[in-house]
């Protein structure tokens, strides 16, 4: 055995000796309490690598003693839903992510709640339309949750930026490009600034402004924010992620528009790979990859004749 | 030595475990401890003369990557840092090997002056970014430096209150556009 399993075990000693001297409900909740926020730092974790049956398999076990052992109106369950939310929007199980949803903001909004945490739901519901691609429907949540956490935390804080981001991917959905840059720029200013790595959603909107810089016509600004975005995320989670799938996507038809079809077909193929492995291959991500894949070969293959 | 997923995520349940271990021994005295929500950061709060006020940091994983460098201090209403009657600041810069945990400390008291009864103050705890170049582990906690905030009877040694800290997690999704060639 090693010596750092030997250092876990006495700690789980430690802890399981600390029980006896406190009264025993109280010791036997706050140990739940800490086994179920471990669970879902795993399953966060998890969920982040893109590495979703593990993740599920954490956070339903987290959801369990949760409930059993806290309640099911206890903020901790509420905070698992959240979690379990999210995965099913990555997971594309958007009826079962609402679900979530809900149940966790009826406990979230409730007499002992945390706005905090309701800020958060209503930021994610907004996150489930966009990926369901009802844009429209997803605007007042997230107005909601940023109006919310700006009054909580104030206006530069990095969560309040995020939540403008959100916003603008909404907004950027329905067309109003010019409303979706100016709060992508307010976010990136904010995000730009954070200390220690930078955050993940720095990345997002660099790939979001990107995007909005490829509509404009303005391909190698585009360019640029895509490649800031991919070395960021292939930092962050690494190169077979679904997240980086997605700017290789984008970059893929960037490229296509500016006519280095070998350059973009390299980076759809790359792209299909990542969602195909990580996601499987009936994921909404994975088809559009699919799609925008063989509309590139169909332009290719005429020329190629 | 390869660290299966499986074998890290039980082994930073049990560095969670350990904190908790760490934190009920600290209850296992006192019956007054008033937790608050768990939180990484810390708002202004206020002692009496006759109480200790003691930050601590663990540095949570049992595995590398370590370690955690970290400053923790306690500052003023100005921001400015709390210094004790000798002139030394109540600051400490800490170098924590995984498992390991330290702590700065004050007496209420010292810092009170003869008409004073109340020392207002807030904890800081500063993580010094790891290595940009070196890439993160998914496996282990994003932040390993875990804060914990105590104020303790400086006669009893009972701890009145305890506020634990945590991992920071990420609880909100984001939205990213995935073009569509149309």
């Amino acid at each position: 055995m090693s010596a750092r399993a030997i250092t876990a075990l006495i700690i789980l000693a430690a802890c399981a000796g600390g029980e006896a001297t406190t009264p025993p409900g109280r010791a036997r909740r706050a140990r739940a309490r800490l086994q179920v926020r471990a669970l879902r730092e795993a399953g966060h974790r998890e969920t982040e690598a893109a590495d979703y049956a593990e993740a599920e398999s954490d956070l339903r076990q987290a959801l369990a003693l949760s409930e059993s052992a806290l309640g099911p109106n206890d903020l901790e369950t509420a905070r698992t839903l959240n979690d379990l939310g999210m995965f099913a929007k990555y997971t594309a199980r958007f009826d079962e992510g609402a679900a979530d949803y809900a149940r966790a903001l009826n406990i979230a909004a409730g007499p002992s709640g945390d706005l905090l945490l309701v800020a958060d739901l209503y930021h994610n519901l907004g996150g489930l339309e966009h990926a369901r691609g009802r844009f429209a429907p997803g605007e007042p949540f997230a107005r909601h949750g940023l109006a919310i956490r700006m009054r909580e935390l104030g206006p530069d804080h990095p969560d309040v930026a995020a939540d403008r981001a959100a916003l603008a991917a909404l907004l950027d959905g329905q067309g109003r490009l010019e409303e979706a840059e100016a709060l992508y720029q307010d976010a990136i200013k904010v995000l730009d600034r954070v200390r220690g790595p930078p955050p993940l959603e720095l990345a997002v909107s660099f790939n979001n402004l990107a995007a909005i810089r490829t509509a404009q016509g303005r391909l190698a600004e585009a360019e640029t924010l895509y490649r800031r975005a991919l070395a960021l995320k292939e930092t962050r989670l690494g190169p077979h992620h679904p997240d980086v799938a997605t700017t290789l996507n984008n970059l893929a038809l960037l490229c296509k528009k500016d006519r280095r079809l070998p350059e973009a077909a390299a980076l759809y193929a790359r792209a299909l790979d990542i969602f195909t492995r990580a996601l499987g291959p009936d994921h909404p991500k994975t088809r559009t990859c699919r799609v925008n894949n063989a509309r590139l070969l169909a332009a290719v293959e005429p020329s190629s004749k | 030595m390869k660290i299966t997923k499986r074998r890290a995520v039980g082994l930073s349940l049990a560095g969670t475990l350990g904190l908790a271990a760490a934190l009920v021994a600290g209850r296992a005295r006192a019956q007054d401890v008033a937790p608050l929500t768990a939180t990484g950061q810390f708002g202004v709060m206020g002692a009496v003369r006759g109480e200790i006020v003691r930050l601590n940091v663990s540095n949570i994983n049992l595995l590398p990557p370590g370690p955690c460098r970290a400053t923790i201090e306690f500052v003023d209403m100005d921001g400015g840092v709390l210094r004790r009657p000798d002139g030394s600041a109540v600051r400490r810069d800490v170098d924590l090997a995984p498992g390991q945990s330290a702590f700065v400390q004050f007496h209420a008291g010292s810092m009170l002056g003869r008409e004073d009864t109340r020392v207002q103050f807030r904890p800081v705890l500063r993580v010094v970014p790891p290595d940009p170049n070196v890439p993160p582990d998914p496996n282990l906690p994003v932040d390993p430096c875990v804060p914990s905030l105590e104020v303790i009877d400086g006669v009893s040694g009972q701890t009145r209150l305890l506020v634990p800290g945590t991992i920071r997690t990420y609880s909100s999704n984001h939205n990213e556009t995935l073009l569509e060639d149309r």
